[in-house]
């Protein structure tokens, strides 16, 4: 079977790879965003403020 | 030194007091010139727009006017003779509206926004003001070299990549100029961490380096012209790859930096969700570059690549909307603020409408709806509530936002500021509707059979045409109320500047002494688990497609038993899995590069194939036969009036297109059109087969008046038939044409110029013998030529698959409709 994939129909191999490649990009940032400490994502998302913050110290 | 002790550990951290002064010049100088050019661009956009409906528009207009001042006693005005007035046809008018719209307008208003929040965000003043004003001016030289160039024909032919190639060339060391100093800039700051908005600035910066630099690859034939390396369905890719991702990461990602900076900033909110941003970002910037088959559903384009266009579009849906929630979300605990601050409804309505968008895009690239939809009016409409709605009202509620503190007072009027959002919102809701409701009826009278589905409901195309012009005028008047609501804009904003003073911001920042940053080697980003076991994990995948029998299955098992190594390994490293990612926020340089793996994946996977594969010597079924020097400069005057505007060359595999046109497209008929002349707008037939289905006295009638076609809204093309055709050049664009691969005989300079003149002299010939006064060095008659070759091609001759007893012929399950219908008829005779 995957000799004919390979010879014949060899275009059908890209959206796996693809697919595959999606998957992993979706996956990996996911999980980096699900252990992402608390802390840091606070502080990250306050930067455009900081200077605000600034003005008053 | 000051010591403090630091909030969490108890730690003594040394720390250091800056002070920085923002180069705030460059953005209020930004922000006019694309306020400027906004109005250039919208001005440009509503007189398309109204030719559409009136086609005097084009030129005939002028002699109405002139003659009417003479008549009302101003004789001093000569009457303008519309005969020659090349320069405002819809062909050259729509190509400058789309590159000031999107390069001035937008392109300005990127500047702006970049560096006010790049400044801040890294708490330092920009790199170089050297640099900051090359760009600058820089930028506004492309800007007034396109505007010349567009009107006066020059062009490559190519939608949102017509200008010629020296301004590619300038384009180029501007934006690298720009990409210096940002990363300059970057390198220098005194915050270690990136944030969000910095991460779509570096994704638009080296993304739209790639995009632009890759589609634009041409050979020059002279100072102003050149062909494109890319031709055909080759150059269908790879121009689509460009012009939907000159929409993602030029008008999308460096948007989304600025909301993302902005919308905080107004609402006086942190984003909603940063966990949320980072999925967006990766997610966005990975899918958004596969998306770009979906301008070419149904078309000769491979139908494995229609199908990644169309799925890898409609998962871009998830992370769009993400974004979207994002920023809506933000205002949560400030909805009040919408109510009461104009610079709120504006970010709001953008990111609505960037919502509605990207549902609709979507949408329209699911194929069966695309067959409606493609080559409509809905397009337009789809683009315009996006640039309108999503580039537009950002623009404007960024303008709001900033002047009062670039200029160190409130804005001079609130009430005006409201009065633009209404009137724009107004003018949008007109556009978009009325374009949903054109493109529709068009797509639906278009594709309508009888019962039998065997015949055409309506043959005659210019019917929709008329059908839809009372729409055209809705549209229209759409835009005159959005260019309306942007004139309040700029003498609100003047106002502003005139009563207040350009303010010098200066900030006080408490650093770390030592600021941890950038300190992550080329080895560790690439050389880690997550990214290391990514790809082996893929090579495993591979190995088990391509490795022979036996083998593959060894490589199958190698990879289920390397996924549970992973995930062991995840759970026993994941602080340290974890640690790498926030390490890369605070490196640039490797943040930068995984970006550029992640938008170029998508582009070699889909060209790369494509054009090893598909090339002139691999076509089966037909192949293009190329066209004579005289058909050459034919095809050189089309592409340079912008008739691709209109026209499309594509048929589609559709039985209402192929009853209307003839057969459908195969790849081959266009593999040597440098540039590919498909189309994306049928405003006027498609020309794919036009050779020979009307004589050569017809075109010439209908080119010097297309109201011989009654109901036609095509602009007259009298200057044709006045300006001679450039032979000497025909040398020079055959040589490289020859060099892209398209198969000329040898033949001298001499060969090749008598060679047009004798085909140019049989036309002319042939036109005086039926009453039309012709001359045959004229530009019409190399265009006459050009449109008679259209759909010419051979057969290409097949070797018969030879089969053993009991063998069926393969029948290959990605493949051409042609080939696999001819496959199947061969097993059902056998």
């Amino acid at each position: 079977m995957f000799k004919r994939v390979i010879l014949e129909d060899w275009a059908g191999l890209i959206p796996i790879i693809s697919f595959v490649c999606l998957f992993g990009v979706f996956l990996g940032a996911t999980i980096v965003t699900l252990l992402k400490s608390k802390s840091s994502v606070k502080r990250l998302s306050r930067l455009p403020l900081d200077e605000d913050s600034n003005d008053e110290n | 030194m000051i010591h403090q002790q630091a909030e969490s550990e108890g730690a003594v951290t040394d720390v250091r007091k800056t002070v920085v002064e923002f180069e705030d010049k460059s953005v209020r100088y930004f922000m006019w010139a694309s306020i400027i050019w906004s109005i250039v661009a919208m001005l440009a956009g509503v007189m398309a727009a109204f030719q559409l409906r009136w086609w005097e528009l084009n030129g005939a207009f002028l002699e109405d006017v002139t003659g009417f001042l003479n008549n009302i006693g101003l004789k001093f005005i000569p009457v303008f003779d519309p005969n020659g007035v090349e320069y405002i046809t819809f062909g050259r008018l729509r190509p400058l509206h789309t590159n000031a719209a999107i390069f001035a307008f937008v392109g300005n208003m990127i500047f702006a926004g970049v560096y006010y929040s790049t400044q801040r965000l890294c708490k330092v003043r920009t790199a170089s003001k050297v640099l900051t004003w090359i760009h600058f001016w820089g930028w506004q030289t492309i800007i007034v070299l396109a505007a010349i160039t567009l009107l006066a024909g020059f062009t490559r032919g190519q939608e949102y990549a017509e200008l010629i190639w020296p301004i590619n060339l300038l384009v180029v060391v501007i934006w690298v100029v720009f990409a210096w100093n940002f990363f300059w800039t970057l390198k220098r700051r005194n915050e270690p961490s990136l944030y969000v908005a910095l991460w779509f600035y570096i994704a638009t910066i080296v993304t739209v380096a790639m995009l632009y630099i890759v589609n634009h690859l041409s050979i020059p034939t002279s100072l102003v012209h050149s062909y494109a390396l890319f031709g055909g369905v080759q150059g269908a890719l790879v121009q689509w790859w460009y012009g939907h991702n000159a929409v993602a990461f030029f008008l999308t990602t460096p948007i989304l930096g600025i909301m993302y900076y902005f919308l905080p900033k107004a609402a006086q909110r942190p984003v909603y969700s940063y966990r949320l941003s980072i999925v967006h970002f990766w997610s966005l910037v990975f899918i958004y570059i596969w998306a770009g088959p979906h301008h070419l559903l149904n078309t000769a384009l491979p139908t494995w690549l229609q199908y990644l266009g169309m799925f890898f579009s409609l998962m871009l849906w998830a992370p769009s909307w993400g974004g979207m929630l994002n920023g809506l979300l933000t205002l949560r605990g400030a909805w009040d603020k919408l109510r009461t601050d104009p610079v709120i409804k504006f970010f709001v309505v953008a990111l609505t409408f960037y919502g509605m968008s990207t549902f609709e895009g979507p949408l329209l690239s699911i194929r069966s709806v695309s067959a409606l939809g493609h080559y409509t009016d809905w397009i337009i409409g789809h683009v315009h509530s996006g640039t309108l709605g999503w580039n537009g009202f950002m623009a404007a509620g960024m303008f709001y936002w900033l002047a009062p503190r670039l200029y160190g007072r409130e804005l001079y009027s609130k009430a005006a500021a409201n009065a633009h959002f209404w009137i724009g919102l107004i003018g949008i809701l007109f556009y978009v509707g009325s374009m949903w409701v054109a493109g529709i009826m068009q797509g639906l009278i278009l594709n309508g059979l009888n019962e039998a589905g065997t015949m055409l409901r309506e043959p005659d195309f210019v019917k929709t045409v008329d059908a839809i012009k009372h729409l055209y005028f809705l549209r229209g008047i759409g835009g005159v109320l959005y260019i309306a609501g942007f004139i309040i804009m700029v003498w609100n904003l003047y106002k502003t500047m005139r009563t207040g003073s350009p303010q010098v911001e200066t900030r006080e920042y408490v650093i770390p002494a030592k600021l941890r940053k950038d300190d992550m080697g080329l080895k560790i980003t690439f050389w880690n688990d997550p990214v290391m076991f990514f790809f082996l994990a893929l090579l495993f995948l591979v190995g088990w497609v391509f490795l022979p029998n036996g083998l593959n299955f060894g490589a199958l098992g190698c990879f289920l038993v390397f996924i549970l190594f992973s995930i062991q390994r995840f759970k026993q490293y994941q602080q340290k899995w974890t640690f790498w990612y926030e390490r890369l926020l605070d490196n640039y340089m490797p943040f930068t590069i995984l970006t550029f793996v992640a938008v170029a994946v998508g582009g070699v996977i889909q060209i790369v194939p494509l054009v090893a594969i598909n090339q002139a010597e691999t076509m089966e079924d037909r192949v293009q036969v190329p066209y004579t020097p005289l058909e050459l400069a034919g095809r050189d005057i089309y592409v340079a009036e912008g008739c691709y505007n209109c026209h499309s060359q594509m048929i589609r595999t559709m039985m209402a297109d192929v009853l209307r046109y003839g057969e459908y497209s195969r790849m081959g008929e266009s593999i040597y059109d440098h540039p590919f002349q498909w189309g994306s707008k049928r405003t006027g037939l498609d020309l794919a087969r036009e050779g020979g289905k009307r004589p050569d006295s017809w075109h010439y009638d209908h080119m010097f008046n297309p109201r011989t076609t009654p109901g036609s809204i095509m602009p007259d093309y009298t200057w044709l038939y006045e300006k001679d055709t450039d032979y000497e050049s025909l040398p020079k664009k055959i040589e490289v044409q020859a060099q892209l691969g398209v198969p000329y005989e040898a033949m001298s300079k001499d060969e090749i110029i008598d060679n047009a003149r004798k085909q140019a002299f049989d036309i002319a010939k042939g036109l005086r013998d039926e009453g039309r006064n012709a001359e045959p060095d004229k530009r019409i008659i190399a265009l006459i030529a050009y449109l008679q070759k259209l759909g010419a091609y051979e057969e290409v001759k097949k070797e018969k698959e030879e089969l053993k007893p009991g063998e069926r012929p393969s029948v290959p399950l990605f493949d051409s409709p042609d080939k696999r219908r001819e496959r199947l008829i061969e097993t059902a005779e056998n």
